[in-house]
């Protein structure tokens, strides 16, 4: 009887121990966070990465992707963040001018083609000319938002046609994400795009390459950066491990990287 | 003596269990309290995040702000304008990253707006949050805030663009400046367009996170506030067993005192009595000190709180048992060591001067309070009770009795918080009995109200009453509260210093475990400012209504000469009084003359479109009929270019449909019209029907240059005229606008194929009417409605013409130079008129309204109450045309109303109809 009294008398202290003014979101904040900058094309890659570091280092992994010259500007404005993996070499090169990234490792390439809808129905040939023609419905990516317009610029620039296709074209999109979509949601006939997209979300059900010839192709090499900005440098160093090992290399090589 | 030392055991017994019963209803009541402390954060946590909910939306609209000055950049004509968007956009990118920095990190920041159109004056609004987790990464905001840090070079192009167009131009007038601009501003827009999108996006996830975040918060309130009521409940329960429980004690130990008292004094008689049973009850005696000694000894060990005895050192000689429960340390252990050494190191010597002080004192008892390290390394605050037993032989030494406060003393704190969290709730809150006696006031009730916590505690809210507020309110109140529920509405109040004032008022009974409602709580909203805001939003609007009005009219009556006299003069000149270039300026006088008039009318109809003024009234309208009489309408204009029209035997089959009559008119009206006008010479349009489903479509085919599939999205943009606006040909950009909001106000649809170098075809879905209407196939004899300028009806007789404005009184007198034989008698003021209608009794009356005293619509009702003039024909001509002034007067009794500017094509038909058989 007495030990029931003492219960009793335990009971309401063990209750009023807890604490009625904790947030209740408290437990989705306890996991440490880290932030990695990835451009649109490898973002499924680098989802299946984070998702390996969440489970083995219990933490949170967020992924910030688009643009790779929105990515860099984000990092520049906000410094916070990890890693950076760019769609071209040349968003690390400016950063690490700026004293943002630490150490890079280089991942693989991107390569530049042409792409129509699932079996060519407006006779696409493997001539960027092609994007000057009246019949078709053209988007290009934004040379001033991500790595697929830069090298598209580029491309077209070398064959001096880049104004015209600009100017035929029927809206620009920031990354090669909004190519695919508008060549999947018929907005578009024909785009310049990474090769990796094929790879991406089953488009290969949707879309075709066609290849250029070898001289007009440009290939971007893929570097991955350590940012200097990190706040957890050992977890975005766990990410940096696990791109370059060989679980990472067969990740990215699924990919087409 | 004996009997007291008897006693004390059993009452002992009894103030432990009251203390035990004490002690356990202030926990249920703890319990019950802290549930509602977690009731009151959480709902404090709802309030923060609707602040985040209001800035994420607020970040979104000034965004669609920003991109609509990147839009207005392009309209710069100077360098002077040039620098006023840029600062607006500039302003506008400094309060957005604000907004983000408080959505991130939390803090506070203000929102100033005008308070409408007209009226001038700012308000401010603060919005302060707290973050309370600003360590998380919010993608969303670090991706807007990047963005946001890139518009400038976005300014900067247009800067680029814009100045070297501004001064080129002000060194020549070259269209090709023009035309260059245009395609550069083209392609930023191009550039720029993708990116905005991206922060819209953005902005709207950080809006739509906040809702998330917000919704699930209030879910976890009312299950937390559910929780509280069961609390509630098992509390007042438990303590009515409990208070039954110790009565029933106390009433049977009672009676035990009382068996003992006697037993023992029936002892002490017959001690007297007998030595023999004197020695045998000292033994007894001594037995029950034992007994007794044990007794305290087993209470003492039982305890929860520490009893200890130290010597003035400090030097432990005793602890009890629960030593290990409250510090970790076996009795043994302690015992033996010097008490201060387990204190913390702050409270040594302050507890050390006070336990000296004591002892010097010569005080019987002390209340000491001290933090103490545990076995497990964390501090525990203790309540002391010390008793100098110095002096006592047995004893000697300070007897502590401690009691471990540290979970009571954090509670307090906590409670301390909520108290100010109501206390300091922006809102008033206030607490009522089921009689409507206000129980609990908070400060913002004392300072909304004026009365003073003390002044309304005891009082009815009756005293706020101001009699303003509709009693059908408090009826609806009392009902929605009798049923239970909760009840949210307005009160026009007043304070205690006679200031009216407006409080949204939310009002919730508050039931026991029992559901029976037993108090009303109200949190009210001091809504003054935001309903005097909306009162002056609305003023604004009216005052926007009677600004087109007016607009309309001032401009009608010059359009009135301007029209009229250009049309005379081309009539006049087929004698050739004009030389060829005199001709041909009066011609771009009527051209531009109505030019201007269409697009009076136009912007008319999309502000009330816009405004939500313009209502359809949907009925049964033949399709056959309304096309023959739009053809009708739209014939000449064909004939005048050279475009012949087909109508498609579909046309008669079709059933009825559901529309407004005059709209869907206008509908066809515009699309024949721009079929006619952007055609090729000698090209022709058609017009069928089909019938689909519920769904009729009426279809207008040309055989004109077509548009392309770019241009067909730009086409219902406003001013956007595809650049037909170099080709010469007259519109003003909007009637496309016009005609697709006017079939969606009809419940349809309007579609566009069309294919460059063939034509186009422009389709009108419009739901079918219920009881279909079958038609007759009609005749397609042209309507006779229409009177050439050739064919002018010869009459005879006296027309009075009530008009203040020469330039329409000389209008009028050049039109009816037509008809010689008909005398035009005009008065310049209402009371002439009438007076010269009584006198010449006329054959028709045209009456201007707004005249100078009494106005057309009073000299109307003059002549509708004479029974002389009753009959004549009185037709109203203004310049006043909106549809509710004419429905008005219609209704009247004026057998037309005519709007300024009229041609001498209307005055004929009008003349035609209305003249005297």
């Amino acid at each position: 009887m007495r030990t029931f009294h003492y219960l009793l008398l335990l009971l309401p202290l063990l209750i009023c121990g807890c604490d009625a003014t904790e947030h209740p979101f408290k437990e989705d904040t306890e996991r440490k966070e880290i932030l990695v900058y990835c451009g649109a094309t490898m973002l499924q890659p680098v989802m299946e990465i984070a998702k390996i570091v969440e489970q083995k280092k219990h933490c949170s992994v967020k992924i910030s992707h688009g643009g790779s010259a929105h990515l860099a500007k984000a990092i520049k404005v906000n410094q916070i963040g990890e890693v950076f993996l760019p769609g071209s070499a040349s968003y690390i090169k400016t950063l690490q001018d700026d004293g943002l990234i630490s150490e890079t490792v280089e991942i693989g390439h991107n390569e530049i083609a042409l792409f129509v809808a699932k079996g060519n129905p407006k006779n696409v040939t493997p001539d960027l000319k092609n994007l000057l023609r009246n019949d078709l419905k053209v988007v290009i990516g934004a040379d001033n938002a991500g790595a697929i317009g830069r090298a598209t610029r580029l491309v077209l620039s070398k064959k001096g046609i880049y104004n015209k296709v600009f100017q035929n074209a029927s809206y620009i999109t920031t990354d090669s994400e909004g190519l695919v979509h508008a060549l999947r949601d018929g907005k578009a006939d024909v785009v310049l795009n990474w090769r990796a997209t094929l790879h991406m979300k089953e488009n290969n059900l949707y879309i075709d390459e066609i290849r250029l010839e070898e001289h007009e192709v440009i290939r971007e090499k893929l570097v991955m950066g350590l940012l200097t900005t990190s706040k957890n440098p050992e977890l975005g160093r766990c990410i940096f491990n696990l791109a370059t090992s060989n679980r990472g290399k067969e990740i990215f090589s699924r990919y087409g990287f | 003596m004996i009997f007291p030392s008897l006693k004390e055991p059993i009452i002992r017994r009894l103030l432990l269990l009251i203390l035990v019963f004490i002690f356990l209803l202030a926990g249920l009541g703890l319990i019950q309290r802290q549930m509602s402390k977690n009731v009151i954060f959480l709902q404090s946590l709802v309030n923060n995040e609707s602040v985040k909910v209001d800035l994420s939306y607020l970040s979104y609209s000034r965004l669609l702000t920003t991109q609509g000055l990147f839009q207005d950049i392009s309209l710069a004509h100077t360098e002077r304008e040039l620098q006023k968007f840029t600062q607006q956009i500039n302003h506008e990118i400094e309060d957005l990253i604000n907004y983000l920095s408080v959505i991130n990190k939390g803090g506070s920041t203000t929102h100033t707006f005008q308070i409408s159109f007209t009226d001038k004056r700012q308000l401010d609004r603060s919005f302060v949050y707290k973050n309370y987790y600003p360590y998380r990464i919010n993608l969303e905001v670090l991706e807007l805030r990047a963005k946001l840090f890139e518009l400038p070079g976005y300014i900067a192009l247009f800067w680029q663009v814009m100045s070297e167009t501004i001064q080129q131009n002000m060194l020549n007038d070259d269209r090709d400046v023009e035309s260059d601009t245009a395609e550069r501003l083209q392609n930023i827009y191009k550039r720029i367009t993708p990116f905005f999108n991206r922060m819209l996006e953005n902005s709207y996830h950080i809006y739509f996170n906040a809702q998330k975040d917000f919704i699930e918060l209030q879910q976890l309130r009312d299950h937390s506030q559910k929780n509280a009521q069961y609390w509630l409940l098992v509390f007042r329960v438990l303590a009515g067993i409990l208070i039954l429980g110790l009565g029933w004690i106390i009433i049977r130990n009672s009676n035990a005192i009382i068996l003992e008292k006697n037993s023992i004094q029936n002892d002490l008689r017959q001690q007297a009595l007998s030595l023999k049973n004197e020695i045998a009850q000292r033994e007894s005696i001594q037995l029950q000190l034992k007994d007794s000694e044990k007794y305290y000894r087993t209470l003492i060990e039982a305890s929860h709180d520490l009893s200890m005895i130290i010597n003035q050192e400090g030097i432990i000689s005793y602890a009890s048992s629960s030593s290990q429960n409250i510090l970790g340390y076996t009795p043994e252990q302690m015992i033996g060591t010097n008490f201060f050494g387990y204190f913390h190191e702050d409270d040594i010597e302050k507890s050390k001067k006070r336990l000296n002080n004591f002892i010097l004192s010569l005080q019987s008892e002390k209340r000491l309070i001290f933090r103490t390290l545990s076995s497990e390394g964390s501090y525990k605050v203790l309540e002391a009770s010390v008793k100098n037993l110095l002096a006592e032989p047995t004893i000697r030494g300070l007897l502590l009795y401690a009691r471990d406060i540290t979970a009571k003393q954090a509670a307090e704190e906590r409670l301390s918080q909520l108290k100010l969290v109501v206390e300091q709730n922006p809102s008033s809150i206030v607490i009522t009995d089921l009689d409507g006696t206000i129980q609990y006031v908070n400060k913002q009730f004392e300072k909304v109200t004026g009365y003073t916590r003390e002044e309304a505690l005891g009082q009815n809210p009756k005293i706020l009453n101001s009699g303003l507020t509709s009693p059908e309110i408090f009826s609806d109140m009392w009902e929605t509260l009798q049923r239970d529920e909760i009840w949210n509405g307005e009160f026009i109040n007043r304070s205690k210093s006679g200031e009216i004032y407006h409080e949204n008022v939310i009002l919730a009974p508050l039931k026991n475990d029992r559901d029976e409602v037993t108090h009303y709580v109200a949190v009210k909203e001091n809504i003054t400012e935001l309903k005097q805001a909306r009162e002056a939003a609305e003023a604004s609007n009216k005052a926007k209504s009677d600004f087109l009005s007016r607009m309309s009219h001032e401009l009608r009556t010059p359009l009135n000469a301007i029209n009229g006299f250009s049309e005379i003069l081309l009539r006049k000149n087929k004698k050739h009084t004009l030389d060829e270039r005199q001709t041909d300026q009066v011609i771009q006088i009527n051209t531009a003359g109505k030019h201007l008039l269409e697009l009076i009318n136009e912007i008319l109809d999309l502000s009330r479109i816009e405004s939500g003024q313009l209502t359809a009234t949907i009925e049964p309208v033949v399709v056959a009929d309304m096309v023959r009489d739009c053809i009708a309408l739209i014939g000449s204009l064909a004939l005048e270019t050279g475009i012949s029209i087909e109508v498609e035997k579909s046309i008669d089959q079709l059933p009825a449909i559901l529309a407004d009559r005059t709209r869907i008119k206008q509908v066809l009206l515009n699309l024949l019209s721009n079929a006619i006008k952007y055609n090729r010479p000698q090209g022709t349009v058609s017009i069928s029907g089909k019938l689909g489903g519920n769904i009729v479509s009426l279809l207008v085919k040309d055989s004109g240059i077509g548009i392309s599939e770019k241009q067909i999205d730009k086409l219902f943009i406003p001013f956007t005229r595809l650049g037909q606006d170099k080709s010469g040909i007259e519109g003003t950009g909007i009637g496309m606008t016009i005609t697709k909001q006017l079939v969606e106000l009809m419940k349809g649809s309007l579609k566009v194929e069309s294919e460059v170098g063939i034509g186009s075809t422009f389709i009108v879905n419009l739901p079918l009417a219920e009881n279909v209407i079958k038609q007759k196939p009609q005749s397609s004899e042209p309507s006779q409605s229409q009177n050439s300028l050739s064919e002018i009806k010869k009459i005879k007789g006296t027309v009075i013409y009530i008009e203040d404005d020469p330039a329409s009184i000389q209008l009028m007198r050049s039109i009816m130079e037509q008809w010689p034989e008909a005398a035009l008698v005009v008065r310049k003021n209402a009371e002439k008129g009438v007076k010269a209608v009584a006198m010449l009794q006329p054959d028709l009356v045209f009456m201007d309204l707004q005249l100078p005293g009494m106005s057309g619509q009073e000299a109307f009702a003059e002549l509708q109450n004479n029974p002389k003039t009753k009959d004549i024909t009185v037709l109203a001509l203004s310049a006043d045309a909106s549809p509710e002034t004419i429905k008005k007067h219609l209704n009247l009794g004026f057998a037309e109303y005519l709007t300024k500017p009229i041609t001498t094509a209307q005055l004929s038909n009008t003349l035609e109809e209305y003249w005297p058989s």
